[in-house]
């Protein structure tokens, strides 16, 4: 018995030996986890190009912001209700259920912040030369992206952390469970100071000019005039001036004259010196249907574009969205530059006509029927989006200095209608101009259109119901039927449509219908 | 020497039995389970002494007189006795005897004989097997044992098939663990069913020793070995037929009829007639052509369906000797298919090789390895682009070809949907071949140290290579439709036509040791003590290349080589990122100790239990290990003295089981962010996507606290069997609750998983529950001697809820209904059924504007003060949707639980008789409560439809049933509602077999030892209400979305003629 039972224990040795090890099971994945990065350089800029990559997502952001404006029609199939969300976002009558493009506005931006979050949390990981620049990126682009949240949304939640004695934003991701116990911050202008912060502690370690392999990294430049532009949305118009100045007196930007403005939004113009800052697209990376976010290039151009039937040499056919109104294309005089780089207005009968077809289409940006793509059936184009031009940091500057008592308002004003009429014969104060800030709001109308600032310069300025009233005057004195005519018309509240409303899904997904709460109105 | 010298010794015995008598009779003995002679079995004249024994081919003779009994027996089996005629070859197929429950059952680890058995297992053996002439082995499970159902993600040749034991009770993966000799076969298309000895499939908890791997159930599967002492035995079994397609759709097939639903659907949808009829011939013509009127129409489906040939051969060769047992089988199979034929055919050759040798007296090595190369078309199925859909949809005025010499040769429907384009176009230019290669192999040693110990270990490997070429011509389906590949300047690279070959490398290992103690105590007390350990390796590699362009405008599938694509066109499948981050390959591992105590006192009372500790790789440090207990009881009360040799109650036995089982089948790197989330950017100088600066980002985000979902299960069962044994009935009932499910919830924005590539955590957060009833009978008896009956019946009932879903909203989605309107299908639910059919509930048809004036009058009013509308845009003859919420309006709130694809019901008939020379079986399969999602009918104009859309409701039509057909925006079409959802409940027919076995003396001349021809067909006749192909059919995908028809592939209607024959 004794002799069976060793025999037993024996073998039991055996077996149990054999392959017994638990760190059998204890396998490291080949590939880099979140958690074991940032060992060299090369991983932190790797990780910031995970950064940038967001941004090219915001095209939804400049759609959205052009519906809601008073220069642009959602358009579309004019057999259905082409894109419901951005049709009711048209007319001011969208409601937190609507989601499409604007959770993805909501979702996207808060990716870009937690992947700008992602590097700062292991900011002190490794050490090399030239980190502080990095990191001063870093805080660009998270900055741009908050910056973004707050102008749809207003005073979203964000996390924030004592460093250095002062209260910042927080520098670590936001996990699982910590979206239960996040928080509105009390006010937007809180927000444009933290943000303050950030870009003035990254102004100082970026470099005033790239070299051409680096074209699309952050500048000093463009870090000042976000700032600039953050000030004037926080109407700390002193500021805003001191900062915008740095960027004319840098020397570094120019407005471009000649066939270089005419040529300014196709790929020819693209980072000229007019660019401040710009959002890169390229159209070399296949397309990706199901997640157009995804891809590589720019969508909204395949939305601009002129429905089919659309024979034209020059431009591709698109879907018809977003199509400019008649109301702007008479704001501008004829000789105005701006109106053929602005608009493209094809013959009728040349194009298929969108839902309230005006006639009218964004040129600044649209598909060159020349330019190369990756596939027969793309929605993924190169066309850059010229975030911060320099005529937008003159106008921003004039504007702040118009506030303040600047001396170099007008000189600012004149820049850009120099180039917009091609000579001295719009200078301000031109045919009983009087006042000087009223004239450069509309200068941004006209400088800027199509490129989504209107909508946020209504809001902040206070001129949207008056813009809206306007346009809806306009509306009346066309020869449409009664029924259109009520169709057509925005209802923009007072007090509520200056900002969107939280989709109502994301407030349940944080399970913060109380907490958050939605925004005025809505 | 040994078969001489036991020649010899038969010979002699022979011999000695003769004398000078009057009738001789000679003949044979054959096991009815696997074919095999019966060596040694006796021949006893009864009420004489005289007698003999079968010799080593199973072979007697016997000198005896007319009228005398012969009685045959054989340790193990039933005797049986013949009443001496005038015949004077007898042969005798003996059965096992299943009074002594010797019947072996595989549970794992080892065997037990079935009276020992405490768990729910249901076994089908070979026999079973070849009478439904399966091409895959799932196809043999469908209906013969109960709380199995198999259903199929397409009816197209070597399509795989889902099986799920006992429901489906998880989100996730939910197949079964099945193992081919002790080694893990996911694929089940690789093993060729001839080769197969007995399937045994583990229910309940007792799968507990397979730990970890087991929560869906286990399958296990035996191939057939040798048998030592045995002489060669040669069996060709062969068949060859065709196949159709068992279904068409009721489709509008007259010229008439279509164009008036077209005109109909238009003005209805503010456009204008499309097409105008001449009554008198019902004739239609285009606006602009008066003088060439339509007047013929195209069946598509007559066009797209065709009669296909299948063939399969069969060779093996068992055998053994005093030390060594061997088999050996080679087979082949070529299918067509029903659609397109060779372009969706399957080929397999199959070779298999067993070895059993007795190194020594206590020592024995095993091996098996089996070789499959398979080879399959694809042609695109389901939904747009593929060749159903297209047929189906595609607008009847169309024809088949077209002879104008500057078209594409195939008929151009101008009008149609872009997606739906000629199917008999996609069928000639799809080029889609996928090929396997594998090799499986299985070595073992056991070793019997002392009498009741032993010692195994047993290594098993798998390596396959898949192969994937696929060729896509430069074609023009038309100005405008999908998949039309163009040569043009200003497209980059992704353009011209391409070649794809990708091989996938999958390889694993399994290594297992363990001990069996058993011994016996005082006669009464048995103990069998199991001690093991097991680690399995599972690898995947992933490589390939595309290409582009072939040069000098080569665009056929001859000059498909990457030869001829310019070497700047060929790209890797990976790149060197990609490969950085691992996404080419995978590996996992699993570690296991598991023990098992089987106990019972004089077979009567039966105790057992299982303990596993698994650690798997897929898990993180926090909750790496885990510990599966389960226990189960058996009592066999016909052992006890008041029911001993009752005539009634031959057996009674009853049984319990209880316990936990994990589940690891989930991905890999979940504990875990991998920084494979998108991260593109671009400096704007690029010429080709491999310039584009490519970084890092988070991918899916990670959860630390990830763990296995668990399944607690509980069976009692009662084994009956009465007269003799020749009535059986199991009946079990089962709960099984999984818990901790893996779930992948939507998330709050702000944590950031909607990034490109990135995606929401998987945390543990949910719970499901399958109940069930099942129920077996069968009755099996000899009649006569010349005529046997046997009959089996059983069925399954489950009810599947979702206890518990963790979301923040509280259910999942998926499933995905129209094209592109991004409207999802299915819902997993707390109360509900998983993947349950969520959706708007109808009750009729509005017939006039009063009826929906009436419903205003008491909906809400909107914001700005408008007088409320119950149901915008809603007009006469169109659905009514029901106001679930009853708050006065029809809003997404308003959407409910409308349907399942769960059955409440399944079951399974067989019925076989044998008379004289003559075999007949038949099985049925049933399956009741389960509900389709019709979405195979594109919403457009112009597209065909079922004929039910003939009675739809019009001024003059008022149908309460099916709504008024609109273009373009419409409540009825634009909505999920119960008006898609359709009882898919079925009866099949699932096979008939009628076969003919020739006499042994006659085929004994051509030295054969059986012949048989047979004659069979599978899914002659489907009895369901269901308007679409294959009411068996649920897709592939998870559960959460199954059951929705894009056009599923028919299962096809096969005639057989085959034969058997051994010698």
């Amino acid at each position: 018995m004794m002799k069976k039972l060793n025999k037993i224990i024996l073998l039991f040795i055996f077996v149990t030996t054999v392959a017994a090890c638990d760190s059998y099971v204890d396998i490291i994945p080949v590939a880099p986890n979140s958690e074991n990065y940032f060992n060299s350089e090369e991983e932190y800029e790797d990780a910031l190009i995970g950064v940038y990559d967001m941004l090219q997502t915001t095209m939804f952001n400049v759609m959205v912001a052009h519906t809601a404006s008073d220069d642009i029609i959602a358009g579309g199939d004019p057999n259905t209700f082409d894109q419901p969300t951005l049709q009711r976002i048209d007319k001011m009558s969208h409601s937190p259920a609507d989601n499409e493009q604007i959770q993805l506005i909501w979702q996207l931006m808060y990716a870009g912040y937690n992947r700008a979050n992602y590097v700062l949390e292991f900011e002190n990981k490794t050490d090399f030369e030239g980190k502080d620049e990095v990191i001063a990126q870093v805080y660009f682009l998270r900055s741009y992206f908050i910056f973004e949240l707050s102008k749809f949304f207003g005073n979203v939640p964000l996390a924030f952390e004592d460093r250095e004695g002062a209260s910042r934003i927080a520098n670590t991701r936001i996990l699982f469970g910590d979206q239960y116990n996040f928080n509105r911050v009390e006010s937007v202008n809180k927000i444009y100071s933290m943000l303050e912060e950030d870009l003035i502690e990254a102004i100082p370690n970026l470099p005033m000019t790239r070299p051409p392999s680096e074209t699309y990294k952050v500048t000093k430049g463009a870090a000042q005039a976000l700032l600039g532009k953050i000030y004037l949305f926080h109407q700390n118009y002193e500021a805003a001036s001191t900062e915008l100045n740095k960027v004319i007196d840098s020397g570094v930007y120019s407005l471009v004259q000649g066939s270089a403005y005419t040529n300014l939004f196709t790929f020819a113009g693209e980072n000229s010196a007019e660019s401040v800052f710009e959002i890169q697209y390229t159209g070399v990376v296949g397309n990706n249907w199901d997640c157009l976010y995804c891809n590589a290039g720019n969508y909204m151009p395949q939305s601009n574009g002129p429905r089919s039937p659309f024979p034209n040499n020059v431009y591709k056919e698109g879907w018809g969205i977003n199509i400019i109104s008649k109301n702007l294309y008479q704001q501008y005089e004829s000789s105005d530059r701006r109106r053929g780089v602005t608009i493209l207005a094809p013959n009728n009968g040349d194009y298929g006509m969108s839902r309230e077809n005006s006639g009218y289409f964004n040129k600044k940006y649209l598909v060159l029927k020349d330019e190369p793509t990756v596939s027969s059936d793309p929605v993924s184009y190169q066309n850059n989006y010229r975030s911060i031009r320099y005529a937008d940091v003159l106008l921003m500057a004039a504007e702040a200095e118009a506030q303040t008592g600047g001396g170099n308002a007008i000189d600012y004003l004149n820049q850009v209608r120099q180039r917009a009429f091609n000579g001295s014969s719009r200078l301000y104060p031109y045919n009983g101009e009087s006042n000087l800030l009223e004239s450069i709001y509309k200068e941004r109308r006209l400088e800027l259109a199509g490129e989504g600032h209107r909508f946020f310069d209504l809001v902040r300025t206070g001129k949207a119901q008056e813009a809206f009233a306007a346009y809806n005057a306009f509306i009346d004195s066309e020869p449409s039927t009664d029924e259109q005519k009520i169709e057509y018309k925005i209802n923009f509240t007072v007090g509520k449509n200056e900002v969107f409303p939280i989709p109502l899904v994301e407030l349940n997904l944080a399970n913060a219908r109380e907490s958050w709460g939605q925004n005025t109105g809505y | 020497m040994i078969i001489f010298r036991i020649f010899i010794v038969v010979v002699l015995l022979v011999t000695t039995t003769i004398s000078a008598q009057q009738i001789q009779i000679s003949g044979t003995i054959i096991s009815l389970d696997d074919d095999f002679p019966i060596v040694g079995a006796n021949i006893l004249i009864k009420g004489k002494k005289a007698g003999t024994t079968s010799d080593f081919d199973g072979n007697y003779q016997i000198t005896t007189e007319i009228g005398d009994v012969l009685r045959y027996t054989y340790l193990g089996f039933e005797s049986q006795e013949v009443v001496i005629g005038d015949q004077t070859s007898i042969i005798i197929t003996l059965r096992s005897d299943t009074a002594t429950l010797q019947e072996v059952v595989v549970i794992g680890y080892g065997t037990q004989t079935k009276k020992e058995v405490t768990g729910a297992v249901s076994v089908l053996d070979s026999k079973a097997i070849e009478k439904l002439n399966p091409v895959r082995i799932e196809q043999a499970l469908q209906g013969q044992v109960s709380g199995v159902n198999i259903t199929s993600a397409s009816g197209s040749p070597g399509s795989s098939l889902n099986i799920r034991i006992r429901g489906i009770s998880t989100n996730g993966d939910s197949r079964p663990l099945i193992l081919v000799d002790g080694n893990i076969i996911e694929d089940l298309s690789v093993i060729n069913p001839n080769d197969i000895k007995s399937i045994n499939v583990l229910k309940d908890s007792t799968a507990g020793i397979y730990g970890v791997l087991a929560a869906n159930g286990v399958i296990l599967i035996e191939t057939k070995t040798g048998r030592k002492n045995s002489k060669l035995k040669v069996s060709v079994d062969s068949y060859i037929g065709f196949q159709e397609t068992s279904k068409k759709v009721d489709l509008i097939n007259d010229i008439y009829d279509y164009a008036t639903l077209v005109n109909d659907a238009s003005v209805n949808g503010r456009g204008i007639d499309k097409y105008i009829p001449i009554e008198s011939t019902r004739l239609v013509f285009n606006k602009n052509d008066v003088i060439n009127p339509i007047n013929s129409i195209t069946d598509w489906q007559d066009s797209v369906f065709e009669v296909a040939p299948i063939q399969n051969t069969n060779v093996s060769f068992n055998g053994g000797t005093e030390r060594l047992s061997y088999s050996f089988g080679a087979s082949f199979i070529n299918q067509e298919g029903v659609v397109g034929l060779d372009k969706s055919g399957y080929e397999r050759t199959t070779t298999r090789l067993s070895l059993q040798y007795a190194l020594l007296d206590n020592l024995n090595l095993s091996m098996t390895g089996i070789y499959t190369n398979s080879t399959k078309n694809n042609l695109p199925e389901g939904g747009i682009g593929s060749v159903l859909y297209s047929a189906l949809n595609i607008d009847p005025f169309t024809s088949v070809r077209n002879t104008d010499a500057d078209s594409n040769g195939y008929g151009e429907t101008i009008v149609t949907a872009r997606e739906v384009v000629n199917p008999i176009a996609i069928i000639e230019n799809t080029y889609d071949k996928s090929r396997i290669d594998k090799i499986s192999g299985t070595f073992g040693i056991d070793y019997t140290a002392i009498e009741g110990l032993k010692f195994d270990t047993k290594f098993q490997f798998n390596h396959a290579a898949v192969l994937t070429d696929i060729f896509r011509p430069v074609f023009n389906y038309g100005s405008g439709k999908q998949g039309t590949i163009e040569d043009d300047p200003n497209v980059i690279k992704d353009d011209g036509n391409s070649l794809t070959d990708n091989i996938d490398f999958y390889d694993d290992y399994k290594w297992e040791n363990y001990i069996t103690y058993n011994d016996t105590f005082n006669e009464a007390h048995n103990l069998t003590v199991l001690l093991g350990t097991s680690i399995i390796e599972a690898r995947g590699l992933f490589s390939g290349r595309s290409g582009r362009g072939l040069i000098n405008n080569r665009n056929t599938i001859k000059d498909a080589l990457f030869a001829y694509v310019p070497p700047e066109n060929i790209r890797p499948r990976f790149n060197e990122d990609q490969i950085e981050a691992g996404n080419n390959r995978f590996v996992s591992r699993l570690y296991s100790l598991f023990s098992r105590v089987q106990y019972n006192y004089k077979e009567k009372y039966l105790f057992s239990a299982v303990v596993r500790r698994d650690g798997s790789s897929k898990f993180g440090p926090a909750n790496k290990f885990g510990f599966f207990p389960s226990a189960s009881i058996g009592w066999n009360v016909s052992e006890e003295k008041f029911l001993m040799n009752n005539p009634v109650v031959s057996y009674l036995k009853l049984r319990g089981s209880y316990g936990i089982i994990g589940n690891d089948r989930i991905g890999l790197n979940r504990f875990i962010s991998l920084l494979d989330g998108q991260a593109i950017y671009t400096n704007n100088d690029e010429s080709d996507a491999d310039d584009v600066l490519i970084g890092k980002a988070t991918g899916k985000l990670s959860n630390p606290l990830i763990r296995w979902e668990s399944t607690t299960s509980a069976n009692v069962g009662v084994d009956l069997k009465f007269f003799n044994n020749d009535l059986s009935i199991s009946a079990d009932v089962f709960s099984k609750k999984t818990e901790d499910l893996l779930v992948q919830a939507n998330v709050s924005g702000v944590l950031g998983a909607s990034a490109p590539g990135s995606a929401p955590p998987v945390i543990n957060a949910g719970d499901v529950e399958n109940k069930g009833f099942e129920f077996l009978a069968s009755y099996n008896k000899s009649l006569s001697n010349n005529f046997r009956l046997n009959v089996s019946y059983n069925f399954s009932t489950l009810h599947n809820e979702v206890l518990f879903v963790g979301s923040t909203e509280g259910f999942l989605e998926g499933g995905s209904f129209l094209v592109g309107e991004n409207l999802l299908t299915s819902r997993m639910e707390a109360g509900l059924p998983i993947g349950y059919f969520y959706g708007y509930q109808t009750k009729g048809i509005y017939q006039d504007q009063a009826e929906i004036n009436a419903l205003n009058v008491n909906a809400p009013a909107s914001n700005n003060g408008d007088p409320g509308v119950y149901h915008k845009n809603t007009k006469p003859g169109d659905l009514k949707f029901v106001d679930t919420n009853q708050d006065g309006e029809i809003t997404v709130e308003d959407k409910t639980y409308i349907g399942d694809p769960i059955p409440e019901l399944t079951m399974g008939l067989n019925l076989g008789f044998n008379y004289k020379n003559i075999d007949f079986n038949a099985s049925a399969f049933a399956s009741i409560g389960n509900d389709m999602v019709r979405d195979y009918e594109r919403k457009n104009l112009y597209s065909n439809k079922g004929t039910y859309v003939l009675d739809r409701w019009t001024t003059t039509n008022q149908s309460n049933t099916i709504p008024r057909a609109v273009n373009g925006s419409s409540v009825n079409y634009d909505n999920f509602s119960d008006y898609f959802v359709e009882d898919a409940s079925y009866i099949r027919i699932q096979n008939i077999q009628v076969g003919y076995t020739f006499n042994q003396k006659l085929i004994s001349k051509i030295r054969l030892t059986k012949l048989r021809l047979y004659a069979s067909g599978n899914n002659l006749f489907t009895l369901t209400k269901y308007r679409g192909y294959d009411p068996s059919a649920v897709g592939g995908g998870g559960p959460i979305g199954s059951g929705v028809d894009k056009g599923f592939y028919p299962v096809s209607k096969t005639f057989l003629l085959g034969m058997n024959l051994n010698f």
